[in-house]
């Protein structure tokens, strides 16, 4: 099964409710079977974003075109796009089979190709022995599956996906996620994903698009995301341990009008008063298994590391820190723009 | 809560609810000639017998059957789409709609007999059937809109989003999404509105002059008229009115708890 994945633009997208804006004049270009994530905190218009793409709601202004064609004034049947929403919303109504053979039923689609259709999905994401129960009598994960099988099912030119591992718990949301990352490398489709996960954003996507108050704050790989953050939001929204962002002196470095960003795996923590480096004190240690995370004071400031995961001491005890003068990014402290690092002294 | 205190609130509610029931049914049972006595030495179907005699009353049922039964369909069929659009499409004024529909249910309906009384006479309609289930379906519309906008309001929003990006029209997610799921809560509604349908008089009273024409509630009034001393067949005949009603209710009342309970719970 494979489904040819269109290309979506949107065009400053706006969109208002009332006089609150959700949506800010975003531009946004997805490439055929692209997956992009669209990551924010919640309120960030995220979800308002696939409404308007869908057809769900219409845009205060601006453009949206899938594969060049412009859909604003189309209604969500005639954009060809599929969904899945947060909460599954499967038909309680219906069994299996029917949930994901009603797009097709809608369509007019011949009742022998639904059948064969319906049996195609049913085995790409295992639901073949499911097919006769009706949601209530399905499991968290399985929900999902059906949910996204009632989209895959269309073979649409777009798929929407609202926050669609939030509702499992914490072991079975890995194991879809790759899930969802196998078959998207498979199908090659067009996705859409939104998510408040970074973690889930960082794994999944060929690119990220990070929206705060309805605005994009960037567009870029997850590595371009993460290692070259444009702004102070989005370096303090990806990673964890989140990023060390502070003002320069409490690195030891001379003051100026930005604070420096300095990741948690560049920060270097010694044990002990003696040697070079800067003096702190540790706060707090927390064990993760494969490292241990330890938060240090510094001049009234926290910061975190990633160290080994041997590394243990009381809280309070002195410490030395270490970096590589190179690392941190460096952001206006007014605008939260990026900016190219402080000449140093000499 | 104990079960053994459940049973001592459970019991006297119970009782008050259906001691009055039960008196009647015992009346129904009675001998007409033991009605001095404290209790009758034998229970006798005779007054159901005599109750049923000459037709009137199994008539008087048949009528109220197809007058409820229409009321419940057309007030649902009206109201249900009308609540779907209040509580799902952002109807501009939905609210107003809301409360002058409230508005109208306080009429007295005493005040509105006699102009609908001409009313029907314009149109022909007065002492048949359907010049009964036009008035009774305006009047239960009020209840059945409020009903069944809660019952809308209750099921999640994105069931029907799901339903529209799966292809459907508005309308078609109503019918073939919004509709099923809510049966509940239309079973509740279409319920109400039968037995407020199966128990009115005064219209009936009004507008039916026919005695084959006789809903249950006239048929009942008027039984006095007819019989000599007739208190064991009154009692006979009103508890055998019952019966199709409760029949009604029992049939319903799986879904009918769930949709109250589902509108309570997420309300």
């Amino acid at each position: 099964m494979s489904v040819a994945g269109a290309r979506l633009e949107l065009d400053s997208l706006t969109k208002s409710y009332g006089a609150v804006p959700a949506l800010r004049g975003v531009s946004l270009s997805v490439a055929g079977g692209e997956l992009v994530a669209v990551v924010g905190p919640s309120g960030c218009g995220k979800s308002t974003l696939l409404s308007l793409v869908a057809g769900l709601e219409a845009p205060t202004a601006g453009v949206i075109r899938i594969d060049g064609r412009v859909v604003n004034e189309l209604s969500p049947r005639e954009r060809d796009v599929a969904m899945v929403f947060q909460s599954y919303a499967l038909y309680p109504h219906m069994t299996v089979r029917k949930n994901l053979a009603f797009p097709l039923d809608v369509a007019g689609v011949p009742r022998r190709e639904i059948g064969s259709r319906v049996e195609e999905v049913a085995a790409l994401l295992g639901l073949a022995p499911l097919l006769d129960r009706r949601p209530a009598a399905l499991s968290g994960g399985e929900r999902q599956r059906v949910a996204l099988g009632r989209a895959l099912v269309r073979r649409p030119k777009v798929f929407l996906l609202d926050e669609p591992l939030s509702n499992l718990d914490a072991a079975l949301r890995l194991g879809v996620r790759a899930e969802l990352k196998k078959l998207h490398e498979r199908l090659r489709a067009t996705f859409v994903y939104v998510t408040h996960d970074q973690a889930e954003a960082m794994t999944l996507a060929d690119r990220i698009a990070v929206l705060r108050d309805g605005a994009l704050e960037q567009v870029g790989t997850p590595r371009e995301i993460y290692g070259e953050p444009a702004t102070a939001f989005v370096a303090r929204f990806v990673g964890t341990p989140p990023v060390n962002l502070v003002a320069p002196e409490v690195l030891g470095l001379p003051p100026g009008s930005a604070d420096a960003a300095l990741r948690p795996e560049d920060l270097r923590v010694a044990l002990g008063e003696a040697g070079t480096g800067l003096g702190a004190r540790v706060w707090l240690v927390e064990p993760m298994g494969s490292e241990t995370w330890v938060t240090v004071e510094r001049a009234g400031a926290r910061l975190v590391a990633r160290c080994d995961a041997g590394f243990d001491a009381p809280p309070g005890a002195p410490v030395r820190l270490a970096f590589d003068p190179e690392r941190p990014c460096w952001f206006d402290r007014e605008t939260g723009r990026r900016r190219p690092p402080p000449r140093s002294p000499g | 809560m104990s079960p053994r205190a459940a049973w001592t609130v459970a019991v006297p509610y119970l009782a008050f609810f259906l001691l009055p029931l039960g008196w009647l049914a015992l009346t129904s049972l009675w001998p007409d000639a033991e009605l001095a006595r404290a209790l009758p030495s034998h229970l006798t179907l005779e007054n159901h017998a005599a109750a049923l005699a000459g037709g009137g009353l199994a008539r008087a049922v048949v009528n109220s059957l197809l007058v409820s039964g229409a009321t419940a369909a057309l007030a649902l069929a009206l109201a249900a789409p009308a609540a779907f659009a209040i509580a799902r499409l952002g109807v501009r004024g939905g609210r107003a709609l809301l409360a002058a529909a409230l508005a109208v249910s306080m009429f007295p309906p005493i005040a509105t007999a006699a102009p609908l009384y001409v009313a029907l006479r314009a149109a022909r309609l007065l002492d048949t059937l359907p010049g009964l289930v036009l008035p009774y379906a305006s009047f239960s519309l009020p209840l059945a809109l409020w009903l069944l906008t809660g019952t809308f309001r209750a099921l999640p929003a994105e069931l029907y989003r799901a339903a529209r990006v799966d292809g459907c029209t508005p309308l078609g997610a109503f019918r073939r999404v919004l509709l099923p799921v809510a049966a509940p809560g239309i079973a509740t509604a279409g319920l109400l509105v039968f037995v407020f349908a199966w128990n009115e008089l005064l219209y009936a009273v009004t507008f039916l002059t026919s005695p084959a024409r006789r809903t249950v509630p006239v048929a009942l009034a008027l039984f006095g008229g007819e019989f000599r001393d007739p208190i064991v067949v009154l009692a006979a005949a009103s508890t055998l009115a019952t019966i199709p009603v409760v029949a009604v209710a029992v049939l319903f009342q799986r879904r009918v708890v769930s949709g109250l309970t589902a509108g309570a719970v997420k309300g």
